[in-house]
């Protein structure tokens, strides 16, 4: 019943408040059932239960603010108050663990009293309109105050803000004058993503959520994972929006503007829409995209195949220099880099280990080098007019398309990364109704991806779509699973290995035979940390291929992704990618044509060849974590 | 005064290591102390440096540098005053001395003199209720402050020469019924060793002693669900963390009685099966460290504390001090074991309870500096006599400081059941308007009821009884309660944090004559949501002082015949 925190043993989180603690308290019950009354329906429920779990079990919804499913407890916005027979106040239901039968009363006149209080508390201080901002008609604060009929501030409300908005990063906006306090972002920064910039300052009324020292957040360690933004209950913290510029871009007709799309938003923007998660809506994003008047929409799960290609190549070429050359400089196991916020992540805590890390850009980067060379030249359109625009699941990708060493083509790879939430501000703003469109294929040549592209909407799915492909490579077969399933890298486990015997290998790869391959999977950076310290103890020598996403579930829990986000949402966007998978005509990223195609036209000294590694490949900086220091790193894309 | 780490600072055991995870944390606020008292503030470097060397997180030193009052990340003054603003320095003159200060320094409070030499700063109650006003001048305290002293303190920090200034105090003699009366050095502990684990919590359970903090939770009870949580490691910390408004008594126990404190503690060691204890000082007690230092080394030497307590082989009990920074919340128990953490200050939910999960999540029992004190009495003499004095409801005594309008404040022992009457009789105070029972997040009680009594039945208290003669303005004093609570919440839950401001204006409403009658219930009615829905005692106590003082003092105030105009949505 209780749920494990993401990242929780290196959790830092005030011991009371990691839910283990309660679990082991509970270990010592046994997994004994409780009774418990609620409004008069009784439920049981193993000890160690809270009210708040109990109450859900039997459909009874008490209001929360600053609890979340992902994080640790914090009892602190007092929103999820009820009465426990036993006791003299009202009890925080979300953090009162049952390990005796209560009765418990969830709306008495106390505590719907106490809520309207506690609402118009959080409203005397919650400065700033409905109508502009981000998170109008989501916001839970507002969604409360409609429910619980708020209709005066009876307490009075601020009449001007008192903190300046933080516009400083390239991914996310920070405004504290809509901040209640709740500090997920800080449980979210701290104990679940472990990246350690948010924690609140102060104290009594002059509390507030700060960076170290307060700096803006461009100049502390941010990795721009926008977590903190996807659990944020109102519009304190947002993804800049770059969708003013599109409009501007789209509608300059000597401008043409292409969008390339990500696997993983299309298994969420339906929720933006109002259906279910885990509804795939790829081909209506493609004829939504086309109306709002972007001139081609094209696949980004293409360069996803061409990323494989690249880093498959590039591991092949490690392993090679390894195991025939013995070449003790070759730094194994190789670590993905597609995830723009593990880049940030491992170049600020772990430096001295950038060498693990593949060249290869992520496939966002290479598509944009690729659209301003391959593309503006088969179709004689001057680069110089081609507005490169991508849409992610990812706040990281703003900043990862600012990186200065990302324009080797001479010009700006992407030039706007926007969001699943802005895309579909954009579409809305249109009047288009995306559930009720007709469906619509990718443009070409750029359009053509294959179900292993797709799978790195997922965490697991670069591996997975990297063992399709190199397996295959090295020894002539198909991967030895089921519908070419890789069952083994599968699933939501914060780490997770898998070992591949190769029994027989052909020609150049010979070498390999004998040989089982092991790989490691993680995501969310705070898996990321306790993997870079197996690195750093020497347990992963024996390891050749590592994947590591910045965000819990990969790319489809990324920080641009629709809101709310739980872990049940993340496991449907899971099978919604996984179920498209199966139905696509390539699945292997080695039999995607324009693949085959640009290897034989473009780039024809083939993988890792020059022009690869001039325009698909990337360099990386050595930030460390010491804030402060060099910071003329401001325009280097911090 | 710098604390050393406080593994190393551990006598008897020697342990040298800093230990991973959690514990390594627990280091965090004596480092930071450290840094403080080297340099006057904690620097960039020594945040980052201190994160790095505990394995945390930069901003996670910031956040805690930046709630507690004596920690600052801004360069101070090399030398602080502060001046007390409670509300006994206010009633003695508090405003007056600030201004000698400001003019003798020409400096404004919250400034630094240009050379940088000294700063002045206001801070709350600094336990030097009964000699009012009070200053603290770096570690040291200094009551009676006079316009010739403030001349004498301003011209010896600027002449770097030492300050040792004291009052001329005479010896008290102490007389009470219990923790005041006559007893030998050890016997306590001695009987405690003898009847062993089941005596000891049979003897505390039988003397039906509760909590002397204030809340007056059953001390047996508590130690008995100690002793029956099962765990590799337990521990027994002293709440020393004297911050209530008006509370000076366990400053005498402390400087006076220490070693019963220290026997107290051990035999809850015994009692529930700890090997160690910690002291939590107050910060502005800092400088009692060296004569508590001095004592457990000689309690070590006499064989109180250490392995083999009084010989007995397989009993080892040793405590370490630690030193807060100036916050009056890590005085809640589940605060002060955070703050123990190296974290915030910030209260925990309950259940559970730290009796089960306290420090480091390892069973710990929190208790007042007084009830140990008790329990040795108990242990010595036995429950039969203890239960001798009080009430049936309420047994044994209970330690008094009296502050404010009276002739003789001071720290008494009175039994439980004594009316507020006799306490104005014994402190000599004659025409008393109000008194404030349990500082700030106590009561105020009105003339007409000055024949209730202390007791866990009727009034009770954790010890500060504050005087207001005729001529007081009870609004001033709810405001000055308030003003207190606003800069001592811990800011985490929303009725606490956000509620107290709303009281405070509430009062400033009423001085000015804007408030209305309906408004008025809405903000009594607000209270009474803080009072039931904030997540630790503090917040719950909060609004106390302002409802019974709105109560009890209607003539305080003038209600506005105009409704406080509501900012309406359209409806």
């Amino acid at each position: 019943m209780l749920k494990e925190p993401f990242g929780r043993s290196t959790s830092r989180a005030p011991v009371s408040q990691r839910r283990q603690r309660a679990r082991e308290l509970a270990a010592g019950v046994g997994d004994a059932l409780v009774k418990v009354v609620i409004d008069d329906i009784e439920v049981e429920v193993p000890v160690g239960t809270t009210i708040l779990e109990a109450a859900g079990k039997v459909n009874i919804k008490i209001p929360t603010l600053c609890t979340h499913d992902d994080l640790c407890l914090a009892g602190v916005c007092r929103i999820c108050v009820v009465e426990v027979d036993r006791e003299r106040t009202l009890q925080a239901s979300c953090s009162y663990p049952i390990f005796a039968p209560v009765n418990v009363r969830t709306y008495s006149s106390r505590v719907r009293k106490a809520r309207m209080h506690i609402l118009q508390l959080l409203l005397r201080e919650h400065y700033g309109e409905c109508y502009s901002c981000a998170r109008n008609n989501n916001c839970e604060l507002q969604a409360l105050a409609k429910e619980y009929g708020v209709s005066s501030y009876k307490f009075g409300h601020i009449d001007k803000p008192r903190y300046e908005k933080d516009t400083s990063s390239y991914a996310v906006v920070r405004d504290m004058d809509k901040c209640i306090l709740c500090r997920r972002c800080v449980r979210t920064c701290i104990d679940l993503q472990e990246v350690g910039v948010l924690e609140a300052a102060y104290r009594g009324h002059d509390t507030k959520i700060v960076t170290y020292m307060d700096r803006p957040l461009d100049d502390v360690i941010c990795i721009a994972c926008g977590q903190c933004i996807n659990r944020c209950p109102t519009g304190a913290l947002k993804a800049k929006d770059p969708a003013e510029d599109v409009w501007g871009v789209i509608d300059d007709p000597s401008k043409h503007v292409i969008i390339q799309t990500a696997p993983s938003p299309r298994a969420a923007m339906g929720e933006e829409f109002g259906l279910p998660p885990g509804t795939s809506v790829t081909k209506k994003l493609n004829t939504a995209i086309k109306r709002v008047g972007f001139d081609k929409v094209f696949d980004t799960n293409f360069t996803a195949d061409l990323t494989i290609m690249e880093e498959g190549t590039e591991l092949l070429q490690k392993l090679k220099r390894k195991l025939v050359d013995k070449d003790q400089s070759v730094k194994l196991p190789q670590f993905t880099s597609c995830s723009p916020g593990w880049v940030k992540y491992i170049e600020y805590f772990y430096p001295e280990k950038l060498d693990y890390l593949s060249t290869a850009k992520s496939p966002q980067q290479m598509f944009g080098a690729l659209v301003k060379t391959w593309y503006a030249e088969k179709n004689g359109i001057d680069p110089e007019n081609i507005v490169s625009v991508s849409l992610m699941p990812c706040s990281a990708k703003k900043l990862e398309c600012e990186r200065p060493e990302m324009k080797d083509s001479g010009y700006k790879d992407v030039d706007y990364a926007l969001t699943t939430r802005e895309l579909a501000g954009m579409i809305r703003e249109c009047g288009i109704d995306l559930p009720n469109l007709p469906d619509s294929g990718f443009d070409d040549p750029l359009g053509i991806g294959t179900g292993a592209g797709l799978v790195f909407g997922t965490t697991g799915g670069v591996m997975e779509a990297a063992i399709r492909t190199v397996y295959e490579i090295v020894t002539g077969e198909e991967v030895p699973f089921e519908g070419l399933r890789v069952a083994p890298v599968r699933g939501m486990e914060g780490i997770r290995t898998a070992e591949l015997p190769i029994k027989k290998a052909a020609g150049e790869w010979k070498f390999l035979e004998g040989v089982t391959l092991k790989v490691m999977i993680g995501h969310g950076t705070a898996n990321a940390k306790k993997i870079m310290e197996m690195l750093l103890r020497g347990e992963l020598d024996d390891y050749h291929f590592v994947e590591i996403m910045a965000c819990p579930g990969g790319c489809l829990g990324g920080g641009g992704q629709p809101i709310p986000t739980s872990p049940e949402i993340r496991e449907a966007r899971a099978r919604a990618i996984y179920a498209e998978d199966e139905g696509l005509p390539y699945r292997k990223s080695h039999e995607n044509p324009i693949v085959k195609q640009i290897y034989k036209e473009f780039l024809t000294e083939g993988p890792c060849g020059h022009l690869s590694h001039k325009l698909l490949h990337t360099t990386y900086t050595k930030r460390g974590k010491w804030i402060g220091s060099g910071r003329a790193a401001k325009k280097t894309g911090r | 005064m710098a604390i050393r780490h406080p593994v190393k600072n551990t006598p008897g055991k020697g342990r040298e290591s800093v230990v991973d995870g959690d514990e390594a944390r627990s280091a965090l606020l004596p480092l930071l102390q450290e840094a403080q008292a080297r340099k006057g503030y904690v620097s960039d470097k020594d945040m980052q440096g201190i994160a790095d060397k505990l394995g945390i997180h930069p901003v996670e030193v910031y956040s805690v540098v930046t709630f507690y009052s004596f920690l600052t990340e801004k360069k101070q003054g090399k030398h602080v005053i502060r001046i007390s603003n409670c509300v006994s320095n206010e009633m003695a003159g508090s405003k007056r001395v600030i201004r000698a200060f400001e003019k003798a320094l020409k400096i404004k409070t919250g400034e630094v003199t240009r050379d940088g030499k000294i700063g002045l700063e206001m801070t709350g109650c600094i336990g030097m209720c009964d000699r009012a006003p009070a200053v603290m001048v770096d570690d040291l305290l200094i009551g009676k402050v006079t316009p010739a002293a403030i001349t004498e303190i301003v011209k010896r920090l600027k002449s770097n020469r030492k300050l040792d200034i004291k009052e001329s105090e005479k010896p008290v003699k102490r007389e009470g019924p219990v923790i005041f009366s006559p007893i030998e050095p050890s016997a306590g502990l001695k009987k405690a060793l003898d009847t062993g684990q089941s005596g000891v919590l049979g003897a505390v359970k039988d003397s039906g002693l509760k909590g002397r903090g204030g809340a007056g939770f059953p001390t047996g009870m508590k130690w008995d669900f100690a002793a029956k949580a099962c765990s590799d490691r337990k521990f027994v910390v002293c709440n020393a963390d004297e911050g209530e408004p008006g509370t000076f008594k366990d400053k005498v126990l402390l400087t006076e009685y220490l070693p019963l404190v220290f026997e107290g503690m051990a035999i809850a060691g015994l009692a529930i099966g700890a090997d160690t204890g910690f002291l939590y000082l107050r910060g502005e007690y800092r400088y009692m460290v060296p004569l508590i230092k001095k004592e457990l080394a000689r309690s070590l030497k006499r064989g109180i504390l250490g392995k083999d307590v009084l010989g007995k082989k397989g009993f080892g009990f040793d405590i370490e001090i630690r030193l807060g920074s100036g916050a009056y919340v890590c005085g809640e128990e589940t605060g002060l074991i955070e703050s123990l953490e190296g974290n915030r200050g910030e209260p925990r939910n309950r259940p559970p309870f730290p009796v089960n999960t306290g420090y480091l999540g390892h069973p710990t029992v929190v208790n007042n500096v007084e009830t140990f004190v008790t329990v040795t009495h108990i242990l010595a003499r036995g429950a039969d006599w203890f239960k001798e004095t009080g009430t049936d409801k309420s047994f044994g005594s209970k330690l008094i400081s009296v502050s404010g309008d009276c002739k003789k404040p001071g720290v008494y022992e009175v039994r439980f059941g004594i009316t507020i009457k006799e306490i104005l009789r014994i402190a000599d105070a004659r025409d008393v308007k109000a008194v404030q029972v349990g500082g700030a997040s106590g009561c105020c009680v009105p003339r007409k009821h000055f024949n209730r009594t202390l007791g866990y039945e009727d009034l009770s208290t954790g010890g500060s009884v504050i005087i207001f003669g005729q001529n007081r303005d009870m609004l001033d004093v709810a405001n000055n309660f308030l003003k207190f609570f606003e800069e001592e919440s811990c800011g985490q839950c929303t009725p606490c944090r956000q509620g107290i401001p709303v009281l405070a204006e509430g009062v400033e409403m009423l001085k000015n004559g804007e408030c209305s009658a309906a408004y008025l219930k809405e903000l009594i009615s607000l209270s009474e949501t803080m009072q039931v829905a904030s997540k630790c005692g503090l917040g719950q106590s909060g609004p106390n002082a302002f409802v019974s003082i709105i109560e009890n003092f209607p003539r305080a105030y003038k209600l506005s015949r105009k409704d406080r105009t509501e900012i309406k949505f359209d409806a």
